[in-house]
């Protein structure tokens, strides 16, 4: 398999009004195969949000280089599109027209077509007769839907999610997460998630990255050979246990000096 | 064992459940405001001096009512203050808002104008009365300039503050789209900052009411303001207050609208 | 403050001063007509020098202001604490204010000089009417902020209306009660040279309208200029007192004096 996203040596760093310098991200190397789903996991600071703005383009990098298809990442861009752990949803448009203001904003979808897309998403991710509502009408989870259900509608090559399900309570957090397996199964877009929690990332993923910060790199990177599609019932499977102590014992143990 | 420890504790008038019923501000309200025009008429009528330094609500209703026939009253006076107050309102509003994205958006744009805009913010609008009719004369350009320079700061100050304040979370959303700036704004920034640009421009609209009676009372050959500066010199009080009841009513009406166009698209 | 900020800042008010001063002298206008900010300095030291212009004009404004502004805030403060607090009084008293807040009052000034004269009276009449909204309507809104849970504790510990009018309300409300009196400063400024300025005798309002007249425009600025500074340093002022009395809250306004959020929140209905 080919791989879409490569990360090369990205090194990051802030320079604060005083000068001082803080680096948030040194000798980055990873790369997600298309059509693959890929989480990483780390603690609160590791890095792991910079690294999907920089991808996503709404940050720039330092040094190194980062690369999508080929093609080097300069800017935001129709080939990707970033799900945010805060839906941001236009409180004065209606779910319709919250899931088609990405494509509207790229110009590159006429009307009729994105009226077709819109439709079909929103009952992909089970909004069908909702689609009048307006953000502030819908529950935390549902909102949430929306903001994927937009992101989806561009069609991008590479999906990003950040934390999208943090701010949820257990149990839609719990629902979404099949939702989006499903969803997933269906479509095979490739998706770059980020997350802190092991067990999300074990769950959805066919790989699992692990990020250490200050400055934050890249720790490991561990297959995940579960079978798909993957049911609610794997979370209970030895094999499951196995993959998340492994990754928490990357996550909370030094790297060896190599 | 159990002493009786309750005793009967009357609820505080205020929390009593007294039930409000709805018509209860008209009544209460509109029964001061009549009672105060009742109390009125019966003094103009019993004391001379009162009718005429006071003049008295049938004769101001009267006037009103001679005003509404006078066909000059409305093409010339109330045409000249329209015209004023449209024109300036509309050009305050529109350089108010222009101004205030820019300066909301670009910090460096804010930066430089901010202290100019700040002092020229703390004159007193009245002074610029008498300035601008150095500057402009007496006619409907010093008026527009008046009513203009009195209305544009409430919008300015609101729509930056607006625009400021836009909530980044949506436009970070939109700037992973790859908007522009232009759509940034049209479709995030300015919907966002509604609320607070609706206000302003509320604040603006009195003022203009204001600054147009204001100027054509300092200096001008028609308008409102005219009028009742002129019926001031000849202790017309009837038309003074007449007029001030026009000025009243339409600038009200005007606001009612407003707010109701600001409802309509603020959410 | 950085540095960049600063030099913008200042830099670009530098340059309009300049460009004034080049426009002065150019000839192309008669610096009659525009003044200029070398003249309007000038203007402005033998303004200060003149100690006619502060003994008779500049206290005549002042007192004016302090009359009309003072009795502004003692009548403002309790009737705005009635009014919030009392249901049927604000149904009582809301629809006579709200008839005289939408009322242009500077169209009134001329029927004003006719019952009053020009004298302080008048100057009373007419700066309470400006200070009186911005007191009152904020004192309103402070009495009904006041959050309805803590309300209910008190009375929960079978507090008396007093006591919780004094315990909780009260203390609520401070923030906009002092907004809406700092606001009054520059509503009973302006009001005082309104009044001035539509009228013969004395004031600073006066010698603007007295400037004009004889097209000494430097003058005329430079008034300007006392005017500002005085309604600047009049309002940082009672910023400073605000900030002292309700500590680590936030006031509850801008800082700019002339806007009252307050005020327009519970007027918005009305011009």
């Amino acid at each position: 398999m080919t791989a879409l996203l490569e990360a090369r040596d990205v090194r990051k760093e802030y320079v604060s009004g005083r000068g001082a310098v803080t680096v948030a991200l040194e000798a980055v190397t990873l790369s997600v195969p298309a059509g693959e789903f890929v989480s990483i996991v780390g603690p609160s600071g590791c890095g792991k949000t910079t690294l999907l703005n920089c991808v996503a383009g709404l940050e720039t990098f330092d040094e190194g280089s980062l690369t999508l298809d080929g093609r080097p990442i300069t800017g935001p861009g129709p080939d990707r599109a970033v799900v945010f752990q805060d839906a941001s949803l236009l409180p004065w448009r209606t779910a319709f027209d919250n899931v088609g203001y990405g494509m509207a904003v790229q110009r590159r979808v006429p009307a009729a077509e994105r009226e077709r897309r819109t439709r079909s998403l929103i009952e992909l991710v089970g909004l069908s007769g909702f689609e009048r509502h307006y953000p502030r009408e819908l529950s935390g989870g549902m909102r949430q839907r929306v903001n994927l259900a937009r992101a989806l509608a561009t069609a991008p090559e590479l999906l990003l999610m950040d934390e999208p399900f943090a701010a949820l309570d257990a149990q839609t957090r719990e629902q979404l997460q099949l939702e989006l397996t499903r969803i997933w199964q269906a479509d095979r877009v490739t998706v770059l998630f980020v997350t802190h929690d092991i067990e999300e990332a074990v769950f959805l993923s066919d790989r699992v990255v692990t990020m250490t910060g200050r400055p934050g790199t890249v720790r490991s990177v561990l297959d995940v050979p579960l079978p798909r599609p993957r049911d609610p019932a794997v979370k209970r499977t030895p094999g499951f246990a196995a993959l998340e102590e492994e990754i928490w014992h990357q996550l909370h143990t030094p790297a060896t000096v190599s | 064992m159990t002493a009786t420890l309750t005793r009967t504790i009357r609820p505080p008038a205020t929390i009593r459940r007294r039930r409000r019923f709805r018509g209860r501000k008209l009544v209460l309200g509109g029964g001061l405001l009549v009672l105060l025009l009742v109390v009125w008429e019966l003094a103009a009528r019993a004391n001379p001096h009162v009718q005429l330094l006071a003049s008295s609500p049938s004769e101001v209703a009267a006037t009103l009512v001679a005003f509404s026939g006078d066909g000059t009253f409305w093409s010339v006076h109330v045409l000249a203050t329209a015209e004023g107050f449209a024109a300036g309102f509309v050009v305050a509003v529109v350089g108010g808002l222009g101004l205030g994205v820019l300066m909301g958006w670009r910090r460096g744009v804010r930066e430089t104008l901010e202290p100019f805009v700040f002092v020229v913010n703390a004159v007193p609008g009245i002074a610029l009365i008498p300035l601008f009719m150095v500057w402009f004369g007496y006619g409907f350009t010093y008026q527009v300039v008046v009513v203009a320079s009195w209305s544009f700061f409430p919008v300015l100050l609101n729509t930056m503050a607006g625009v400021r304040a836009a909530d980044p979370a949506l436009l970070r959303m939109a700037r992973s789209f790859g908007a522009s700036t232009k759509r940034l704004l049209w479709t995030v920034a300015l919907p966002d900052a509604a609320p607070l640009v609706f206000a302003g421009v509320q604040q603006a609209l009195t003022h203009a009411v204001t600054g147009i009676v204001g100027a054509q009372m300092w200096a001008s050959a028609s308008g409102l303001g005219w009028v009742i500066a002129n019926a001031a010199m000849n202790i017309q009080v009837e038309q003074i207050i007449a007029a001030t009841v026009v000025v009243a009513v339409s600038g009200a009406l005007l606001n009612e609208l407003l707010g109701a166009v600001a409802r309509r698209w603020t959410r | 403050m950085d540095t960049v900020r600063l030099l913008r800042g200042g830099g670009f008010l530098l340059v309009v001063l300049a460009l004034w001063e080049l426009l002065a002298r150019s000839g192309w206008v008669d610096p009659v007509f525009t003044g200029s900010p070398s003249g309007v300095v000038t203007a402005l030291g033998e303004l200060v020098s003149d100690p006619e212009f502060w003994s008779v004009h500049a206290s005549a404004t002042a007192v004016g202001f302090l009359a009309g502004w003072s009795l502004a805030v003692v009548v403002g403060l309790p009737l705005g604490l009635f009014m919030g607090w009392y249901g049927p009084v604000r149904d009582l008293f809301e629809p006579l204010v709200m008839t005289f807040y939408s009322t242009p009052r500077i169209a009134l000034v001329p029927l004003f000089v006719v019952w009053f004269g020009f004298g302080l009276p008048y100057k009373l009449v007419v700066v309470f009417l400006a200070a009186i909204f911005p007191v009152l309507l904020n004192m309103m809104a402070g009495v009904r902020s006041a959050d309805a849970a803590l309300v209910a504790m008190s009375r929960s510990f079978g507090a008396s209306p007093v006591t919780v009018l004094r315990t909780v309300v009260l203390p609520a409300s401070l923030p906009h009660a002092l907004t809406g009196v700092r606001q009054a400063v520059a509503h009973g400024l302006t009001g005082v040279v309104v009044g001035e300025v539509f009228s013969a005798g004395t004031g600073l309002g006066y010698e603007l309208n007295q400037a004009a007249q004889l097209f000494r425009t430097d003058r005329l600025f430079a008034i300007v200029v006392v005017l500002a500074v005085a309604a600047v340093a009049a309002n940082e002022g009672m910023l400073l007192v605000e900030r002292r009395l309700t500590g680590p809250r936030a006031s509850t306004a801008s800082r700019s004096p002339r806007s009252g959020s307050a005020a327009r929140s519970s007027a918005s209905r009305s011009a």
